[in-house]
């Protein structure tokens, strides 16, 4: 017995190595460099909570706190509503469901710089394809700067990361409604149910899990997100986009305040732990899937 | 006869042997004779990445011994990645310095006040020139180049709508623009670089609180009433729909590209935007040959800025990289200034030294693309260092500025009161003034 358990750990000791070094200690390094006082190329001391004062009491902070709540729920929403509906319907033996299939996977494929290219493209305000579209059919009487204003630059980031994030919740989704037995729907039928009443009664609930999957790992990139609002916008106009982990970066390697930039990067990790917690616990009191 | 042969092959072989040890030892010995040149490792951004490789072509031709190993980084991650490179101790010797960030790199960056030619250079810099690039009483680079603001204005959109002359105040900014709008010319006559990041909306408006003769901040970090008046007239003319809101996102070259359309009567930007390879290039703008350069309203005073080469304070090449920057930032050997003539022709980027527009090279430059050399000349003299109008060189200022430029676009853009966005300017300078000093 203890021969095979000794052989386990061999056989794990370099994954955990590489779990230990390269997630681990980083992170109670990060979590050692928010009581510090230190700055870019210079050494630092002890500094108590001082930076967590500081950024609480900082209003770009704040600003990034909501933004990017606003930008984690809604982006996740939409990529999980078109997702189920992409899922269902590739579920619903659709023909020519194949393709359909590879052209959903595709945004996975397209890097994250490459989307943002692509989205750059889509929003410019002279020669945007969203201009050109809307413009052909009437909807606006001249092209705009979609990424100008706070609120419009919002839901067009929010749009850009829920696209490459839609493939993911389509194949978990798919993957989930392809294991609910054929019988259950038959039971449901047998009984009266019609096709509302199935999807809500059978679908959804042994769904939840790969839902949960689903919105919990969507829920922690959303949070985390960092390339399409550096590359789409900036964080700007003003602090419109500025997300936490934008901020971060900006505190950290624009200027060198690494005291401070740790201190919210550690609240990001705190608030991404009590989101997974929280849904982890929902989703352990969810029925499972046969 | 085979002794002979096994002779003959014996020698052939004796002599491949030593062929092939002649080759080893020459494989050995290479690396230690290249060793004698130096080499110098140069961090730059990737403006005219062609044209700076043919100046280090020329400073290798003049310097035979010094190689230079040049790095191009994208001028938006220029700052984060050095600032790491020095963190990490990697190591460089000479690079690109932006005058905004002079006050915190100054801890690493190598004073040049006692090398060889640094005092005679140092007196015949520009005072603009002279002002960014010294921190602390210090000099710390030789001019790349330097600007100055202006107003770049449509002199056919200007002529069509019966205006003799660009304005003179800003009042009459604002009736010239009205006037244009009202005959159709343009839908919004004036253009804007105010986008967050990069150099863009503030530096504008240090030009405009310098040109009424004021201070963005005083020593309190107070905004002063001389920049309350300038937003306020700033923040009109996008109610009045004389600005483009569409432009609120556009950072200086695109908006400068923006102008090129042919849409906009006026722009305030950098002196540059006005030259052959911008406004007036004749393949690319609409403008070209219509865009002429003029000073700022009021009294005329202007800000400028340098960009300049710098030495690594911790380089074990300084003497090479000396020569280096002073070959890229002052004159060759023969005393001629080499590439700051260059870049007036190549880039339409002015100079630091007096009386380079004298050279007949940047005359004709100038002139190409409708500047008069002297004008040019005395407003580069004449121009304010930005140090002189905000704490530019403070360890905080870029910091403070990428901040301050979302709140301008809060005000431009109508979310925010004038004067809530001065009280968040002067607010958040005492903040981060109070945290860098504690640092």
């Amino acid at each position: 017995m203890r021969r095979p358990d000794a052989l386990l750990r061999l056989l794990n000791a370099p994954a955990a190595f590489l779990v230990v070094a390269f997630s681990i200690l980083p992170l109670l390094y990060v979590g050692y460099l928010s009581f510090q006082d230190v700055r870019v190329g210079m050494g630092g001391g002890f500094a108590g909570l001082d930076n967590y004062r500081f950024v609480l009491e900082d209003a770009s902070v704040v600003k990034a706190f909501t933004n990017t709540l606003y930008f984690a729920a809604l982006s996740v929403a939409l990529a999980v509503l078109i997702g189920l509906g992409i899922a269902l319907l590739l579920h619903s033996d659709l023909q020519g469901s194949g393709w359909l299939v590879a052209a959903v996977v595709l945004p996975w494929a397209v890097p994250e710089i490459v989307n943002a290219l692509i989205w750059q493209w889509i929003y410019s305000p002279t020669y945007g394809a969203l201009n050109g579209l809307l413009y052909t059919i009437g909807a606006i009487p001249d092209y705009r700067a979609w990424l100008s204003t706070p609120f419009s630059a919002m839901h067009a980031v929010i749009v850009a990361y829920a696209w490459k994030l839609v493939p993911f919740v389509v194949i978990i989704l798919y993957a989930g409604l392809s294991g609910i037995p054929a019988e259950y729907y038959e039971s449901a039928r047998i009984d009266g149910a019609g096709t509302w009443a199935r999807f809500r009664f059978v679908t959804i609930p042994l769904l939840a899990a790969p839902l949960g999957v689903a919105v919990l790992f969507c829920l922690v990139w959303a949070m985390r997100a960092f390339d399409i609002v550096y590359l789409l916008t900036r964080g700007g106009p003003g602090e419109g986009t500025s997300v936490l982990s934008y901020f971060v970066f900006t505190k950290a390697f624009e200027f060198g305040d690494l005291g401070a930039a740790a201190a919210v990067a550690c609240l990001l990790a705190l608030l991404t732990l009590a989101l997974t917690g929280l849904y982890m616990r929902v989703l352990h009191g969810a029925p499972k899937a046969a | 006869m085979r002794l002979k042969r096994f002779g003959t092959r014996s020698g052939s072989l004796a002599r491949r042997l030593g062929g092939s040890l002649l080759v080893v030892a020459a494989g050995f010995l290479l690396p230690f004779t290249a060793s004698a040149d130096t080499t110098i490792k140069f961090m730059a951004w990737n403006f005219q990445v062609e044209t700076v490789q043919e100046f280090l072509k020329q400073f290798e031709a003049e310097n035979p011994g010094i190689k230079v190993d040049a790095e191009f980084i994208p001028s938006a991650q220029y700052a984060a990645k050095l600032a790491l490179m020095h963190n990490a101790n990697t190591p460089f010797d000479a690079l690109y310095v932006f005058d905004h960030v002079l006050g915190s790199w100054s801890s690493w960056l190598e004073p040049l006040d006692g090398y060889e030619g640094a005092a005679e250079l140092k007196a015949k810099m520009l005072p603009l020139a002279r002002q960014s690039m010294t921190y602390n009483g210090k000099l710390y680079g030789l001019p790349y180049y330097t600007s100055y603001f202006g107003i770049i204005y449509n002199r056919k959109m200007m002529t069509a709508a019966g205006i003799a002359a660009p304005p003179k105040t800003y009042a009459e900014w604002v009736d010239q623009a009205k006037k244009i709008k009202a005959a159709g010319l343009a839908q919004y006559p004036m253009a804007w670089p105010v986008k967050h990041t990069g150099w863009g909306g503030m530096w504008v408006m240090n030009t405009m609180v310098a040109s009424r003769g004021g201070k963005l901040l005083d020593a309190n970090l107070n905004v002063t009433p001389e920049a309350l008046t300038s937003l306020k007239w700033w923040e009109q003319t996008y109610r009045d729909g004389l600005s483009d809101p569409n432009g609120i996102e556009l950072d200086p070259n695109e908006s400068a590209r923006a102008f090129m359309t042919g849409n906009y009567y006026t722009i305030l930007t950098a002196n540059f935007f006005a030259g052959a390879q911008w406004a007036n290039d004749k393949e690319k703008s609409k403008v070209a040959g219509a865009a002429f350069l003029a000073p700022t309203p009021e009294n005329h005073a202007t800000v400028g800025f340098a960009r300049m080469y710098g030495i690594n304070a911790a380089s074990t090449h300084k003497k090479e990289a000396w020569q280096l920057i002073k070959f890229l930032g002052a004159t060759s050997k023969s005393g001629d200034y080499v590439t700051p003539k260059q870049w007036v022709e190549k880039g339409a980027l002015t100079w630091g030294y007096d009386g380079v527009e004298k050279d007949p090279v940047v005359a004709a430059s100038l002139k190409s693309w409708g500047a008069d050399p002297a004008e040019v000349a005395a407003n580069l003299r004449n121009a304010l260092a930005m140090n002189q109008v905000v704490p530019f060189q403070a360890p905080w200022y870029a910091e403070w500025e990428l901040y301050a430029n979302g709140v301008l676009q809060s005000v431009l853009g109508g979310r925010v009161k004038p004067e809530d966005g001065v009280k968040q300017w002067s607010d958040k300078a005492k903040q981060l003034a109070a945290r860098y000093q504690k640092q």
